[in-house]
């Protein structure tokens, strides 16, 4: 941080000029600054910067003045500093997409020279976070960091999940840490029942990208060791804008209107309609009929013959199909960001005020997303010496009636996509109520009309959240710094769903309602004194030392009722039933002691040490502080040997290697048995033995962690390439490692299981155009491939499950890939004919493994184009490789709603006719089969069978496209403006795999229980506009 | 001095902070009076109604049939449903169980003990007699270091009849020390702390194992029927037990939580045929007297509600030949066996003297058969209600009159129709006593076409106790859907 003089005692050098960035608009927050002192000035919103050397200083010699930008390259040039005179230098930033060098946010916050890094490090500029703005900052980031994979969960405000270098624990989080000016901040999904519930989504979400001055993405335990037991996922560093530079007022508005629609939908059958056997008559939905409250599109061929349906009172109507009944359901989703900010500053102090109005109507009808920030920071330089800073950031977020994912019967979606016939048509069921407030469905036994769902069961929830944090800085000494720093992150959230009496999915009598009410505070405080002799000479030296209390709250209360005694009045004392109350508290504290030392020689050579001891709450008393230490060294060999430029070609090298061990703690109350309360029954309380056995004795888990890389670049910069190598190992985890029940519970906490990470990263920079008239052509590639293997677990123990879904599990599976599936394949004999009963298909009891879901390498390409005021970029994003368990396939066809289960339904419709297919395989006693059979039984036993349903998650996505343009000065000014900028943006915008029916980047929610998919909201394509006006 | 600072703030309780990691959330300890009513809802509710009885083994036994969703009703077993039964019985209510056996002692707290050993021996007698050899002996141990052998089932029941003679014997008795008189009191939900009628139980459920090994091994059945009986059975109605549901919205009966959102299950034709005096084997020519539990045990078809009649739904069809049959061609399960208040039943006194009949009739136990079956089926029709007058005519009907010629067969269909709503035992009883003659439906994947005779293994032990498993596989022969158990001879 470098803060203006403004000691005029005589008159210095006057130095002054504007700061542009290469497509021509104003370039606030740039420093620029004589190197080898703290004389220096920032830009300010139009660009512009001043600051004025003492005649002390300026004594005719030639100086480096050199202006910095995160984001940019370094751009220096020479001065004469000369008493009395008046230098007047303009600057042009080149954007760096791949950050090959300059200034960097690294650990704690502190800023470095990217040269100096031992580290690979990778950063996100803002402009890259808002080029097609996504609410979710998460999935901003999507293609954009080697090494980074995001999986996005689909429903509007659901969750994303973010991971750094592939998995390294076997049940805990994956997820990075998320940082905001040094505070860490919640990135949970509190009751993410993203599977047969509502997802609300990740916490990270709440960061608001206009907020954002700039995004370091650490990966993993060698960047982010001084972060301490949470870092070993990586850490996601976020600075956020503050007024400094600012002169006057500087004011900025920006406006982001964008239209949503499905991406992709299933592709439906419309030949055939409601049944089973080919039979269909409605009575009374629930069974009375021929097949009426079978949900699935067996039935009659929809070829405008007279069937009573169960609109039609009782008459025959017109049997035809409807084909849009899902896609008539989505509306063109609307989603509105509106921003404004305000900074300022003196030579004093700055200060920066954003709000930002995030308005949301989605795709789902009825469901709304709206998100308010505000944020305010500040900074004081009271003395020379003293400084002191503050940031508080405001963000209510609201959303009303998200959608039910997965298997759900109170989901729109699941009722709409996966049950019901193919006749079915949109304008009868949105008569979804009886005048007497009974519903009118199509089936009266199952399933809810997905129009009941949206709006006789709305659902609400409101997070309210502060993230806050004040430091004061003091300058002991010109070399000795002394800083302390406090942060919260604070939020309530409050969720309600209620459902009118009705419901025909659950028994709902009388009505019901749930309500709870989530509380979480994190508060986070540091002491840090950092000496450093300034680089005088060959030798650099910097050291710092800190301490930090950690401490984390959690709690939760939750009521409802699943019955009422008079409908429509949701309060708990209206219940009919005992009703369901609970609550719950967590507690954790963490305290730390870490240091660091940095040397460097001439500039080319760095070495780092680190270490940090942690005190845990939640490990054993007397045996729960644990130490880790880290080392890395960088060497820029061209600077060290210029032999090496080879003439040029190569303009910059660099080596570098790290070894890294992060330790961490458990969750809290792992070491003791608790006992589960039951309802109590009738007035007789209960209680009883949890399924899991905790673990008195739990030690802390450790990662370890080398990586080591090149960054080189060639002719001019115009080519660079990044690559990085690591291997990782996370051990002794503490895992509730599942067990044979028959032991009496089901799953055991240990300290066992090992899972090792071994990668590639490359990021690839090219320029191909950089013509001198203005246009420039710039390529960056990102590319990923990691494998994460479970190389031991617990003695004895095959495999960790994660999660199972209709028997296919996710596990961590010893010596297989994380997140391997396991499940039944088609019973074959030994050479390997399909053993067939019946004439249909039989399930191996035995399972196998299937694949697993992680992706064999993930990677984007960023194309930039820039001409004069015109901006164009577009970001194309892969997953390859990986596999997907798609229940949609699976229900899809049994309920015979999916084109694919048209597939042998032509000739003999129901079994006693014998059936039209004839399956090729044996019988048990190996004679050919001769049995014929039905598509209907077909796919009815395909349903139970994991292997057909395995479908590819590779694919390729056309991520983010922009257009935008820099109005130039000349109209600016007569539209009384300083900047404006236009833009069309588009995400999500093209889908390509092979994968069926499905966009493959799904998921339930952002848990480790990855790759299984069903009827999942589709992810929306977005088109719009936005405007940025700096009056 | 930021560093001295630093350190004073970090290093003042680095040992102390460990003090909040104390679980707020839940007790670290527990009565048997909590454990013991967790334990008895959670292995009832799971054998009996909507998790077991109903998904598979009332199927197996014909007593209902699916009309939606038929995979298990023609044997095609979800694996991961067995998965759910097998681990919820272990991990739930078995070990609360054997955590109140292992922290209370007979010689203390007899009255502690007993239900609890009673509890466990009618949790695993459902248990071995689907699945065979399971781990009982060095099951729920809570040793994490290797997971149980297998027992084989012959051991199993020698376990039972120690268990169950052990809970009789000290049933009702004084302990050793001031706790001695501890019980159960309220939190018995089956008795309310009536000792005497836990060691009725206790006998009684020793005389329904020791007669199923009638056929694998006629020595011990004889032996433990005769001293069950001696030792004192249940004597009357007073004395079932049943888990009386108070239906207060979170505790509803099993069968009710079922059928209040889904009608996926109906009456088999093989019972109501039977109940209506069609059945083959027993009946006699021209009779057509309806069995009076019929209107109990079934509702008359919705389709046609101004004449009561009764249509069963056949077992063992494929989905679509299944879904062709309007469900309101076919009977629903009794509405006052669905009500919100059902009981669950783990045995009535009817089951005990259809036993006792047998054992009578195998000259076992002293006793008249004829007298013994008449009983029988007048307290089963008792326990739902039925007028006396009612059941002397049925009893009167000549194919339900004993007939020493048929006898062992008449007790055995009697029994079968008595132990509606016992999936489990239906089921066992159909395989000891092959009666009544049972034929697979249509869509039956078993080959050759027979009803299945067990269940299969649940795939988690494949993952987490592969080598007892294969151990027991393998010494039992055919483990697939027709291999027998044990004590199922042909």
């Amino acid at each position: 941080a470098l803060c203006a003089h403004a000691l005029h005692a005589q008159p210095g050098v006057a130095i002054s000029g504007r700061v542009l960035s290469d497509a021509g608009a104003a370039l606030p927050g740039a420093t620029v600054y004589i190197e080898g002192t703290q004389l220096g000035g920032t830009s300010q919103a139009d660009g512009r910067y001043a600051f004025t050397v003492p005649a002390a200083q300026a004594t005719g010699q030639r100086a480096v003045l050199a202006a910095r930008r995160i984001g940019y390259r370094a751009t220096p040039v020479t001065v004469t500093l000369t008493a009395g005179t008046r230098i007047t230098q303009d600057f042009t930033l080149v954007t760096t997409p791949t950050q090959l060098e300059g200034l960097v946010v690294t650990a704690l916050g502190i800023e470095r020279d990217k040269r100096s890094l031992g580290v690979a490090q990778q950063s996100v500029a803002p402009e890259e976070l808002s080029t097609a703005k996504d609410p979710n900052v998460v999935n901003a980031l999507s293609g954009k960091v080697a090494g980074v994979e995001v999986t996005n969960a689909g429903p509007p405000g659901g969750s994303a999940r973010i991971v750094i270098r592939g998995e390294n624990s076997i049940t805990g989080n994956n997820q990075p840490l998320f940082v905001i000016d040094g505070v860490p901040v919640d990135n949970s999904a509190p009751r993410n029942t993203g599977f047969g519930g509502l997802d609300y989504g990740n916490t990270a979400a709440d960061i608001n990208p206009d907020d954002v001055e700039s995004v370091s993405v650490l990966k993993g335990a060698n960047a982010a060791a001084l972060y301490g037991s949470r870092a070993a996922n990586g850490a996601i560093v976020i600075t956020t804008k503050n007024g400094r530079g600012s002169r006057g007022l500087g004011v900025t508005l920006t406006q982001n209107l964008t239209f949503e629609n499905p991406l992709r939908l299933p592709e439906f059958q419309d030949v055939y309609g409601q049944g089973s056997g080919g039979l269909f008559s409605y009575k009374d939905g629930r069974g009375g009929g021929v097949a009426d409250n079978v949900n699935r599109s067996w039935g009659p061929k929809m070829d405008g013959r007279l069937i009573t349906q169960w609109w039609s009172n009782g008459q025959p109507a017109p049997w035809v199909p409807a084909p849009n009944n899902v896609r008539d359901f989505f509306q063109t989703g609307r989603t509105s960001t509106t921003s404004a900010e305000v900074s300022g500053a003196s030579d004093r102090a700055d200060v920066r005020l954003a709000v930002t109005d995030l308005d949301m109507k989605s795709m789902f009808p009825t469901n709304t997303i709206r998100r308010l920030n505000t944020s305010v920071n500040g900074g004081a330089t009271i003395t020379p010496k003293l400084s002191t800073r503050a940031m508080v950031s405001y963000v209510q977020d609201r959303g009303h009636n998200r959608t039910g994912t997965g298997y759900d019967g109170n989901s729109a979606i699941y009722n709409l996509m996966i049950w019901g016939g193919r006749q079915r048509d949109l304008p009868h069921m949105q008569n979804y109520m009886a005048p007497d407030g009974s519903q009118i469905a199509p089936n009266r036994t199952t399933t809810n009309n997905p129009y009941w769902d949206i709006y006789a069961d709305p659902n609400d929830d409101t997070r309210d959240r502060v993230i806050g944090s004040g430091q004061v800085q003091y300058k002991f000494a010109k070399w000795l710094t002394g800083l302390a720093r406090t942060g919260t992150d604070w939020y309530r959230q409050w969720r309600w769903q209620q459902f009118a009496d009705g419901n025909i999915a659950v028994d709902y009598s009388g009505g019901a309602f749930f309500e709870q009410n989530a509380y979480l505070r994190e508060t986070n405080s540091d002491l840090l004194l950092t000496a450093d002799n300034g680089s005088k000479g060959r030798l650099g030296l910097r050291a710092s030392v800190g301490g930090n209390l950690r401490s984390n709250l959690s709690k939760g209360a939750n009521i409802g009722t699943p019955h009422l005694v008079v409908p429509g009045t949701f309060n708990i004392a209206n219940s009919a039933v005992t009703p369901q109350v609970s609550n719950n508290t967590s507690q954790r504290r963490v305290n730390s002691v870490y240091g660091q030392a940095q040397l460097s020689w001439n500039d080319y050579l760095f070495v780092d040490v680190t270490g940090r001891n942690d005190w845990s709450s939640t490990l054993p008393a007397g045996t729960n502080g644990y130490f880790y230490p880290s080392a890395s060294g960088s060497f820029v060999f061209t600077d060290a040997l210029p032999a090496t430029r080879l003439g040029g070609l190569l303009s910059y090298g660099k080596l570098r290697a790290s070894w890294a061990q992060v330790g961490s703690d458990a969750d809290p109350y792992q070491l003791q048995v608790a006992y589960s309360a039951g309802t109590p029954f009738g007035s007789v309380a209960r209680y009883s033995v949890p399924n899991n056995i905790a673990n008195a004795n739990l030690k802390p888990e450790h990662t370890r962690s080398f990586e080591g890389g090149a960054e080189l670049r060639f002719v001019d910069d115009r080519v660079s390439l990044d690559a990085t190598y690591y291997s990782k190992a996370t051990t002794d985890q503490i895992i509730p490692a599942q067990i044979s029940p028959t032991i009496g519970y089901t799953s055991a906490t240990v300290n066992a299981g090992t899972i090792t990470n071994k990668g590639l990263e490359v990021q690839a920079g090219l320029t191909p155009l950089r013509n001198a008239n203005g246009l420039t052509w710039d390529v960056t590639v990102n590319f990923a491939a990691n494998r994460s293997r479970v190389t031991s677990l617990y003695p004895g123990l095959q495999t960790v499950v994660l999660g199972t879904y209709w028997g296919m599990s996710v596990e961590a599976r010893l010596g297989e890939l994380y997140g391997t599936f396991y499940g039944n394949p088609y019973l074959r004999d030994t050479q390997g004919r399909l053993v067939l009963a019946n004439g249909l298909p039989q399930i191996d009891q035995q399972k196998v493994v299937m694949g697993h879901y992680s992706p064999n390498w993930v990677g984007g390409v960023q194309n930039h184009f820039r001409y004069k005021g015109l901006d164009f970029s577009f970001l194309v994003d892969t997953k390859q490789g990986g596999r997907l368990f798609s229940t949609t396939k699976m229900f899809g066809n049994m309920s015979g709603v999916l084109k694919s289960s048209l597939w042998g339904r032509e000739n003999g419709e129901t079994l006693t006719d014998g059936g039209a297919i004839l399956i090729e395989g044996v019988n048990a006693d190996g004679t050919p089969n001769t049995t014929k059979t039905t598509s209907q039984a077909y796919f009815n036993a395909l349903f139970q069978l994991h292997e057909p349903n395995m479908v590819t998650g590779s694919f390729v996505k056309l991520r983010e496209a922009r257009l935008g343009y820099d109005v130039p000065a000349r109209y600016t000014r007569r539209l009384r403006v300083s900047a404006l900028n236009v833009a069309v943006v588009g995400r999500n915008l093209h889908l390509w795999t092979n994968a069926p029916d499905i966009d493959p980047e799904t998921a339930f929610d952002a848990s480790n229980v990855q790759g299984i998919e069903f009827a999942n909201f589709p992810t929306a394509r977005s088109v719009g506009f936005a405007f940025k006006v700096t009056p | 001095c930021a560093l001295a600072a630093a350190c004073t703030l970090v290093a003042c309780d680095n040992r102390d902070i460990t003090n909040i990691n104390d679980n707020p959330n839940a007790p670290t300890k527990v009565t048997p009076q909590l454990l013991f009513p967790s334990a008895v809802t959670d292995v009832v509710s799971r054998a009996r109604g909507g998790s077991m009885d109903l998904t598979f083994l009332e199927l197996w036994s014909q007593q209902i049939a699916m009309d939606r969703f038929t995979d298990e009703d023609h044997y095609a077993l979800r694996v991961d449903n067995i998965t759910g039964y097998w681990s919820g019985f272990y991990s739930g209510g078995l070990q609360d169980l054997a955590t109140i056996l292992q922290q209370n002692t007979a010689a203390d707290k007899p009255n502690i003990v007993a239900p609890a050993l009673v509890m466990k021996s009618w949790t695993y007698g459902i248990m071995t007699d689907i699945w065979g050899d399971i781990p009982y002996a060095k099951a729920n141990t809570g040793d994490v270091s290797a997971p149980p052998e297998y027992d084989t089932q012959k051991q199993i029941y020698t376990g039972l009849f120690a268990d169950l003679k052990q809970a009789a014997d000290i049933a009702g008795t004084t302990g050793t020390t001031t706790s001695a008189t501890a019980s159960y009191g309220t939190a018995d939900l089956i008795y309310g702390g009536d000792m005497a009628k836990w060691k009725k139980l206790a006998n009684s459920l020793r005389l329904r194992y020791g007669l199923r090994l009638s056929k694998v091994d006629p020595s011990t059945a004889a032996t433990q029927v005769a001293a069950a009986v001696s030792a004192g059975v249940m004597t009357s109605n007073a004395d079932n037990a049943l888990l009386k549901w108070p239906g207060d919205g979170t505790n509803d009966s099993p069968y009710f939580t079922t059928f209040r959102t889904r009608d996926d299950q109906h009456v088999s034709e093989t019972l109501i045929n039977t109940l209506k005096g069609l059945y083959i084997s027993i009946s006699a020519a021209g009779d057509t007297t309806f069995d009076p539990r019929l209107a109990i045990y079934a509702d008359p078809i919705q389709s046609s509600p101004a004449k009561a009649r009764w249509v069963g739904m056949p077992n063992g069809l494929v989905e679509e030949d299944a879904n062709a049959i309007p469900l309101t061609n076919t009977s629903r399960v009794g509405a006052t066996l669905r009500a919100r208040t059902s009981p669950s039943i783990l045995m009535r006194y009817d089951e005990v003297l259809f036993d006792e009949a047998e054992a009578a009739l195998r000259g076992w136990i002293p006793g008249d058969p004829a007298a013994l079956y008449r009983a029988a089926i007048t307290a089963s029709m008792q326990y739902y209600g039925i007028p006396d007058a009612t059941i002397a005519a049925y009893l009167a009907t000549p194919r339900v009159a004993y007939d020493p010629a048929k006898a062992m067969s008449q007790i055995a269909l009697q029994r079968w129709i008595a132990l509606y709503n016992e999936g489990s035992e239906a089921y066992s009883e159909w395989r000891r006593t092959g009666v009544p003659a049972l034929k697979a439906g249509p869509g039956a994947i078993t080959s050759p076409r027979e009803v299945a005779r067990r269940s299969l293994y649940p795939s988690s032990e494949q993952s987490f106790n592969n080598t007892n498993l294969q151990a027991a596989m393998a010494r039992q022969g055919n483990v697939g859907l027709l291999g027998r158990v044990w004590w199922d001879t042909p």
